[in-house]
């Protein structure tokens, strides 16, 4: 190649040039192509495979008095001060109301039964209404028994099952003597003097069963195995029929709420296949289903949405919450839809 | 590793409630549309001020804005405490160029994620508006490099640009006549914008000039970047 040649060719451009020309022109297209892709995948995965926040139920069980009395126990073995969260077992006793008007309520009514008895001692046309009153006798040795078993703790077993057998031996005793009365009162035709007897027992009987219907509401007992959240009466407390006395929550979520935005993609159904996934640490995740669907969109409670302050709307839906999953009612999980499967 | 990814993804006084997915979408898409801005104040800028910290400026500033929203949700307090702390750092620099102010925004909403519990949202940000500095400064992004070159020239004559295409065309990938001035004594002014082949062969460039019989003087000025102008 000669000295005009070499004048005349083109340059070459050297690599370290073209490459940087290159990254200035095509660098900015790439990052944007890039960018706008990442983009697209980004938003076809927030389609798909949908999160949506629940929170795990919070059953709260209120145990009402069933009686009207006077609250003597709140809790039986428990300090007054650690009553609030204490754990409670099922059908531990956690209220108990004041017996002493009932024992007096039974103590009128072993006076009208004594005085029967007199009558009965002094009248021998009213011989044979001996069986009603021997019943009565040990129908109020049953409810005084059954008083007795009251004032004992849950703790004192052994006295406990003392008096159950106790209670039980004189129940067999009432259903014989019931039922050779039957057998009297079918045989003979009772004497104008003897319906009169009758009735004053009957009187009396009613009594007994006024009162011991009383005493088997005297105690509540908590349904469910929890911890106390709330005493709304302290001993001492006058309660009517239906006024709360304390609320237990369980330890453990059975159920999950969350809501299904209005706008996403996916139309939950029930059976419908979820995943779950704590948001404590460590994070697990579990299979479930959509147990139901609420009917109609609702109001999103603030601590489910993405932003707290700004309304947003949603369908409910109520999630199983397995077992192997131990969560605590109130908790926060997310739950992982994937909307492609349906 | 996994117990430090989760620790940070569910720690802090708020549980992040957006999913990772849609915080990186937001910034990206930020990000895209501050290019898109980017883009379009350079293609319109027709004043001679024009300032290339000020078009990166433009691409950063949407990124570092969404992760503040990000973090600031619903909390008008944290709005007023970046406000507080924007305006005190803004009352003891004068921040003369619009980057340097991007980057004091930057270290603010930074602190502020991290202060208020938002690992995984700063850490997202800090990812993101690192990447798109990074892309900037490597792309000399709002650069405008399509000339590295002004060369002026006297000669004698006309048609100047017949006779400069072979040089030109050696030396340059690309060039543009700028300004043409006659004289009465038959020569002539003439200002071109080149972009060289090779800078390094700039003197090469110079003597090709030279040796044409028209050209009497000649002016090469080549600067690196000349996105300033």
């Amino acid at each position: 190649m000669n000295s005009s040649d070499s004048k005349t060719s083109t340059i070459p451009v050297p690599s370290g040039r073209r490459m940087s020309l290159a990254i200035t022109s095509w660098l900015p297209i790439a990052f944007f192509v890039g960018s706008c892709a990442i983009c697209l995948w980004l938003g076809q995965i927030q389609n798909t495979a949908v999160t949506l926040v629940g929170e795990v139920e919070v059953v709260e069980f209120t145990l009402n008095s069933l009686d009207e009395g006077v609250v003597s126990q709140i809790v039986p073995g428990q300090p007054e001060s650690r009553i609030t969260f204490a754990s409670v077992a099922k059908d531990q006793l956690v209220a108990v109301l004041d017996d002493r008007f009932l024992a007096q309520r039974l103590g009128v009514a072993n006076q009208n039964l004594t005085a029967i008895g007199n009558e009965l001692k002094q009248d021998a046309s009213l011989k044979s209404e001996t069986g009603i009153v021997d019943s009565l006798g040990v129908e109020s040795e049953i409810i005084q028994l059954m008083l007795d078993l009251n004032r004992l703790g849950d703790d004192d077993l052994e006295q406990r099952q003392e008096l159950l057998f106790s209670i039980e031996k004189k129940r067999s005793e009432l259903g014989f003597e019931a039922t050779a009365d039957s057998n009297k009162s079918t045989q003979e035709m009772p004497s104008m003097a003897a319906r009169l007897f009758r009735q004053r027992c009957e009187s009396i009987r009613t009594e007994f069963k006024a009162i011991s219907m009383s005493l088997s509401r005297l105690d509540s007992r908590t349904p469910i195995a929890g911890r106390i959240t709330k005493t709304h009466v302290r001993p001492g407390d006058v309660v009517t029929v239906g006024q709360p006395l304390v609320t237990v929550v369980p330890v453990k979520g059975q159920h999950v709420v969350a809501y299904t935005h209005e706008n996403t993609s996916i139309t939950p159904f029930a059976g419908m296949p979820v995943t779950l996934r704590t948001r404590t640490l460590p994070i697990k995740e579990i299979e479930s289903i959509v147990e139901s669907v609420g009917p109609a969109i609702e109001s999103i409670p603030s601590r489910q949405r993405s932003v707290a302050r700004v309304e947003e709307w949603g369908r409910p839906v109520r999630i199983k919450l397995p077992a192997a999953m131990e969560v605590a009612p109130g908790a926060l999980v997310e739950i992982l839809v994937d909307a492609s499967s349906h | 590793m996994d117990a430090i990814f989760d620790s940070l993804m569910n720690s802090g006084a708020s549980f992040s409630r957006i999913p990772p997915a849609t915080i990186l979408l937001s910034l990206l898409l930020s990000a895209i549309v501050g290019q898109l801005i980017g883009w379009i104040y350079m293609w319109t800028h027709v004043s001679p001020s024009y300032s290339k910290s000020f078009s990166t400026s433009l691409v950063t500033l949407p990124v570092i804005v969404a992760l503040m929203m990000l973090l600031m949700a619903d909390n008008t307090a944290i709005a007023f405490g970046l406000l507080a702390v924007f305006a005190v750092v803004r009352f003891r620099n004068v921040l003369k160029d619009t980057r340097d102010t991007t980057f004091v925004l930057w270290a603010i909403v930074e602190g502020l994620g991290i202060g208020t519990m938002h690992f995984f949202e700063s850490l997202c940000g800090l990812a993101v508006v690192g990447l798109v500095v990074v892309y900037l400064r490597v792309s000399d992004f709002g650069g405008r490099n399509r000339y590295d070159a002004f060369l002026s020239l006297d000669y004698e004559g006309s048609n100047i640009e017949e006779r400069l295409a072979s040089v030109f065309g050696r030396h340059t990938m690309r060039w543009k006549r700028l300004t043409e001035q006659s004289f009465e004594n038959t020569t002539a002014s003439a200002s071109f914008r080149v972009l060289l082949r090779d800078p390094a062969r700039c003197e090469e460039f110079r003597e090709d000039l030279l040796q044409l019989d028209s050209v009497q003087q000649i002016s090469l000025y080549v600067n690196a970047q000349n996105s300033e102008l």
